[in-house]
């Protein structure tokens, strides 16, 4: 299932983008749903293509890699104690990211769906308000199937 | 046919959520039928990209080459999506 409880990180304390990113490639890697190579992908990827985005209220952001680094899809989050400073997918611009999505996804059609939820949930301030302020990780996973994004 | 190129860094990710927002666009317009949509990955196109009426990205593109191409970002945030559609219909030529 997708948030798994273990890859689900309020309020935690990262310095800069690699140490946001890195804790959480480290979540999905000790649940066994992504390969050893994982981590150094997304990190070269962010790096190359930047996946923050900037929602009305608050940043953002969608770190993936290729999908042959993925044994188990999930998604991780991670809402972030104090923003870092991410760039804008599509024009590189600074942007202060309070959410982190780490999708580790396989190629299926389910994934299509599944993202224009996570899009639409992106433009809805009111879920986006709660995403800010949940503290137990049952209420975050029935936000998630309420967006439908979680099943 | 008119053509239309969609690129992202994988071509699997945020290309397909723009490529179906630009077809239900197309669609509501009725333009659906007169455009192929394709999409693929911004390494793999970005030299052919005068072989598409319009070329769209969700990723930076190079400076040389970035009037040339629509930033699709706004249609996965819904901020400024309007323009985006804009420039597509434009650059198709409807």
């Amino acid at each position: 299932m997708l948030f798994d409880r273990n890859v689900i990180l309020f309020d935690e304390q990262a310095t800069d983008l690699e140490s946001a990113l890195s804790i959480l490639a480290d979540r999905l890697y000790q649940a066994g749903c992504v390969t050893e190579t994982f981590k150094p992908a997304i990190l070269a990827r962010e790096a190359q293509f930047p996946t923050a985005l900037k929602t009305q209220t608050i940043g953002v952001a969608i770190p993936h890699t290729d999908t042959d680094k993925v044994t188990v899809p999930q998604i991780a989050f991670m809402r972030l104690k104090r923003p870092v400073k991410f760039l804008q997918m599509g024009d590189n611009t600074e942007i202060q990211v309070k959410l982190i999505f780490m999708l580790a996804l396989k190629e299926s059609t389910d994934q299509l769906a599944l993202l224009q939820s996570l899009m639409a949930l992106f433009q809805n301030n009111q879920m986006l308000g709660y995403l800010q302020t949940v503290r137990d990780k049952d209420t975050f996973i029935n936000i998630m199937k309420t967006a439908g994004i979680a099943h | 046919m008119k053509t239309i190129m969609i690129v992202c860094g994988s071509g699997v990710a945020t290309s397909t959520v723009a490529e179906g927002k630009i077809r239900d666009f197309l669609a509501s317009k009725g333009f659906l039928d007169q455009v192929n949509t394709f999409k693929g990955t911004v390494a793999q196109y970005i030299n052919n990209i005068d072989d598409y009426d319009a070329f769209v990205s969700t990723v930076v593109v190079p400076d040389d080459v970035r009037d040339q191409v629509i930033n699709a970002v706004p249609l996965l945030t819904g901020i400024g999506a309007d323009s985006v559609y804009e420039q597509i219909i434009d650059k198709l030529g409807f």
